[in-house]
Formats: C-alpha cells, structure tokens, sequence
C-alpha cells in the first residue's frame, strides 16, 4: 500500500521507507563517503567532550598563575591562558557546553518546527495564522532575533538555547508544513481519511512520519549553525558567561592577548570548525540518501 | 500580474503587524519588572518610578500595545536610553557603515559564489568540484568572527598591510575607506560565497540535468551556447532567491564582524544597546530591520514572478 503511493506519488516529497527500503537507504548512507568523514568527526567530538574529566583529570576553572601563557608544550598539549588555566581542558569543557547548545536547540527547533508544520498542513484554517508568524519571525536576520532575545532574560545558557530554538523553528517548520502539503494528498493518507481516522492519528500516524527526513537533513545543517551561532553570541558577551567555559567565551577572553598568547583562541575555534564541518558533512550525506530530488551528479 | 502583486502586498501587512508585536513583545520578556531591570540594581526608587512613566510601563497591556501602534503609524520608533538620541537618528547615523560592509561583501560573493558554484557544477565529479566543494564547506563552517581575529593578526599586526580597526567616511577619503572595509568585507563573503557556491552548484545541477539542455546539445549547439546561454539563463533565478539571503547574512554577520573591526556600524550599536540594557534602542533596531526585511522578501517574492513565468501563485 505505501509502496504503492510512493511510487505513483508526485515526485515522493519523502519517501515512505518500507523496511526493506529502509535498510537500503541506511546501506547507502554508510557507503556516502561525506557521511563517513562527518560521522567519524562529530564522533571523535562527541566522546572527547562526553569524556572530557577522564581525558584531561584537570580542573577546567584551576588557576595557576605562576604557569601564565605557556606556550603549547608536552605538559600543557594547548598551552595555557592568561590565568594559568590548561586550555586543552577548556576546550574539552567547552566542547561539552557548545556541543550540548547545538544539540537541544536542533532537536527543540525540529519538534517545535514539525508540530507547527503539521499543524498548519492539516488545518487550513491555522495556516495562514502559523505561517504568517513564521514570516515574521523569518523576518529578522537569526543572529539580531537571537540577540534580541538573550536580551531580555540576560545571559545564560538557557537563554541561548530559547534565543536559537525561536530563530531556527521557522525554516523547520516550512520544510515540514510544505512536505505535509504532499503527503496528505497521497492516495493512502485520503484512503487513511475514509476508513474513518481521526485528524490526530492522520497527522501523527501518516503526515509526520513521512515528512520526516527533509526535517531530519535540516536538523543537522542547524546543529552546525548552531554551534557557530553560540560561539558568535558568547563571543559577544551574551551568551554563556565565564567561568563557564565555552568555544566562544574562550575565543572572546584569548582575543585580548592574540598576538602574545594566540595559542588560547586557536584550538577553541578550530573546535568550531571541526565541529561544523562534521555535521554539514552529515547533513550533506543525509540529504544525497534520504532527499533523492537533490541527489547532486 | 497586477493581481499577484496585489496579494503579495496585502500578504504582507499581517507580517508587519506581527513583526511589530513581536517586537514590543521583546520588552515583556524582561524577568520581573522592566522598569527594575532598566534603571539598574542600585537605582532609587523614584528613578525606577521615573522610567516606569517615561516608558509608559505603568499603564495596562493592551494600552501600552495601542500606544506602541499609535506611535509606529506615527513614525516614531522610540527613543535610546544610552544615546539621548532617536533610535532612527541613531541608526541614521551609523548606517553608511553597515551598508557600505554589507554592499562591499555582496559584491564580492556574487560573481564568485557563482562562478565557482557553476563550475563545480560543470566539471561534476572530478577533482575540480572536489576542491571548489571543499573550500565551500569550510567556508559555511569556519566561524567568521575567529578567523576574522587572526586575519587580523596576520595582515594588520604582523604584516601591517591594512588598518586592524576604525572606519573612514567614503566622503574623506575614498582609498581610506576601501582599506578599513577591504578585509572587514572580505571575512564577511567567506560564509557568504560558500552558500552561494554550494547553491548555486545544485541549481546548476537541476537545470544541466534538463530535456532543454540535452535537447540544445543534440542539436549541435556548441558547448560555450548550451551552457552559457540556455544553463546559466535559468539559474539566474537563483541569483534572485540569493539576493535575499545574502541581504539578511550579510547584515547579520556584520553584528560580529563590525565588533572585530570596531566598524561604528548598526550592529555594534545594537550589541551596544544590549551590553546597557538600552532595550527601547534594541527594540527600535530590530523592528526597523523586520521591515526592512518585509520589504526584502516581498521584493524577491515579486521578482521571482516577474523573472520566471512559470511561478505563479494560487
């Protein structure tokens, strides 16, 4: 049956991934060789920061001011910063905090994002309501709405995770809602809608499932975002406040003594970077398998 | 036509209305008492009192709505805290400087973005879309404000090439002017020509991938006709979808960029306002740009069905 209305389906906005199928799109998407690198990346990132108390046995906040600015060395992998404190254990630290924000804000923004979506393709009378405040919220660059919004309740980690989640909902929502508009014309989603289903079993049983992979491809692509944007609004000052160590609190205070110490703002943002470039990699792979319209080549 | 054009202007009225509630909205999400928060810890409570009145915070909630509309319809977007200063005369002020950044880094990402994002399309699979897509990512992934620093560490301090921060007007002195943004601009294009590469190479993509293309081709066209002509023609509607990302990026990543370069921009004004809890200029800002934007978007909407024929909306 849905193998059916996928392959008469227009242009199959997201396939339904019968079993088998799906074990073929998992297939394919470990041969993607993008997904490889960005997997092994965002991995090694992952158990580093999980790991970050086991790996260094340091304090990140101990102050040792007779060892200031040492330069990299074989005790001090990273060098040190301006208050003696080991900076390889920072950015461990820090890993910890940036990685966690990029986290929940992609998976908030996804499932705030897929329940406006859905809501608004399912009923007409709520979508121009949603989508028109999505427009407006789409309105603002990300990074001032994000700004704005930190604002107001001050800085905290909390704040940003809100801050984030608020400018990253809408696009999700539109991926969502425009797949929805789909699938819910789909002869199996109507068949689904005469056996008598309720709007509420048709919307979380038919329509989500199968406008999930769109949602999922952007979810990666805004973990990466995120974490640049942390790092952006910390490094601003209105993100995570020290001594709370973060990619970009940590960049902010090196910024100071770049040229003496640039050691203490080096790792820190190739942590960004590395971390970015592994999840667009993911997101990248994700997209080639699970959304064939796009297959690039 | 005139008809579209028409729905898409009326369209936008909803969002304007929201962007300005949201943007009052800004204010509630104060935690406690704005009028508290505003005037500081240490301030008496005749001063908090004071502020109450002169932000008309006193009042009730949809009295305080009515007067922020009434004041909009008026053209009057509040007044900074910090500045003594009208947030439009405020912005007014710094404005050159933010849009002779953004101006400088779109000029610079467009026929880069582009070309690259073109030939990586052309020459799909070989070694030359490997490095252009490359170099994309870590475009889209290096965060800007870092390697912005050390830019500045190499071309300003170790090699003194260019001035590590300030702005000069264009008016004063325009080579001046072009060496205080030169590299400001730059750094900002690095995500920006990523983007577009990486876009500019799917739509590519999309439209070698046509029956026109290959029908082009098959009846002798050269190369240079196909590509050049029938290719490049469609996708240049994405340079219209571009311009619209590439206004709200640039205007975005100028807030960090401007406080690298210390550029007295729009976006330092707005990181300024927040670091002095200077919230009505904050709030001033941000509705101003969510117009702006409005406006944008519905440029590009109305573009697009100008530009593509097939585009219509129902």
């Amino acid at each position: 049956m849905t193998e059916l209305a996928l392959d008469t389906g227009p242009a199959a906005a997201a396939p339904v991934l019968a079993p088998r199928r799906r074990f073929m799109a998992l297939r394919r998407l470990v041969a993607h060789r993008s997904f490889q690198i960005g997997l092994c990346l965002v991995m090694v990132l992952a158990i580093a920061a999980i790991f970050a108390p086991v790996i260094t046995g340091i304090d990140p906040s101990a102050m040792k001011v007779r060892l200031r600015f040492k330069p990299p060395s074989e005790t001090f992998l990273f060098g040190t910063d301006s208050f003696g404190r080991d900076v390889l254990t920072r950015v461990l630290y820090g890993a910890r905090v940036s990685l966690w924000i990029g986290l929940v804000v992609a998976v908030l923004s996804g499932v705030c994002g897929a329940l406006i979506g859905v809501l608004a393709a399912q009923f007409r009378s709520l979508d121009a309501l949603l989508m028109r405040v999505m427009d407006a919220l789409m309105s603002f660059p990300a990074i001032l709405l994000a700004l704005g919004i930190t604002a107001a309740p001050g800085p905290r980690m909390e704040s940003v995770i809100i801050a984030l989640t608020v400018a990253y909902v809408p696009a999700g929502a539109r991926i969502v809602r425009a797949s929805a508009l789909v699938v819910r014309e789909l002869d199996y989603v109507q068949a689904a809608r005469i056996a008598g289903a309720s709007d509420l079993r048709i919307m979380l049983r038919h329509i989500l499932p199968n406008s999930v992979s769109p949602l999922l491809v952007h979810m990666t692509f805004v973990f990466a975002y995120s974490i640049l944007a942390e790092a952006a609004l910390s490094f601003l000052g209105v993100g995570v406040q020290p001594p709370t160590p973060s990619w970009g609190n940590i960049i902010a205070e090196g910024r100071d003594y770049a040229t003496e110490a640039w050691w203490v703002m080096l790792f820190p943002g190739l942590g960004i970077s590395l971390a970015a470039l592994g999840l667009n990699l993911l997101g990248d792979g994700l997209r080639d398998v699970l959304d064939p319209r796009l297959k690039a080549g | 036509m005139a008809r579209l054009t028409l729905m898409k202007l009326l369209q936008a009225v909803p969002v304007i209305l929201i962007v300005s509630v949201l943007a009052f909205l800004l204010m509630s999400l104060l935690p406690g008492d704005p009028a508290v928060v505003i005037a500081g810890d240490q301030a008496s409570p005749e001063a908090i009192e004071q502020v109450r009145r002169n932000l008309g915070l006193d009042r009730p909630f949809l009295e305080q709505l009515g007067i922020w509309f009434l004041h909009l319809a008026q053209g009057q977007f509040g007044s900074s805290l910090m500045l003594n200063q009208t947030v439009l005369s405020a912005m007014g002020e710094r404005l050159p400087v933010t849009l002779s950044l953004a101006g400088l880094s779109i000029a610079i990402t467009l026929p880069i973005g582009i070309l690259v994002g073109s030939l990586a399309a052309y020459y799909r699979q070989t070694w030359v879309d490997s490095l252009i897509m490359g170099v994309a990512l870590l475009g889209v992934s290096i965060p800007g404000f870092w390697i912005a620093i050390l830019s500045v560490m190499v071309f300003s301090v170790m090699l003194g090439w260019l001035p590590s921060s300030g702005y000069v007007p264009l008016g004063q002195d325009a080579v001046q002017w072009l060496q205080s943004l030169v590299l400001p601009a730059i750094m900002l294009s690095l995500f920006q020509i990523g983007f577009l590469a990486r876009m500019t190479r799917s739509a590519m993509l999309d439209v070698l991938s046509q029956d026109f293309i290959r029908t082009a081709r098959s009846k002798g066209l050269s190369e240079w006709t196909t590509v050049g002509k029938h290719a490049f023609r469609n996708a240049l509607i994405l340079v219209i979808t571009a311009m619209g990302i590439l206004i709200s990026t640039a205007l975005g990543g100028s807030v960090v960029i401007e406080q690298v370069f210390a550029l007295p921009g729009i976006g330092r004004l707005v990181v300024q306002g927040i670091l002095a809890r200077d919230y009505p200029l904050v709030q001033g800002v941000m509705l101003i740009y969510g117009f702006v934007f409005v406006a944008i978007n519905l440029a590009v909407d109305l573009l697009y069905t100008v530009a593509d024929p097939r585009v219509r909306y129902d």
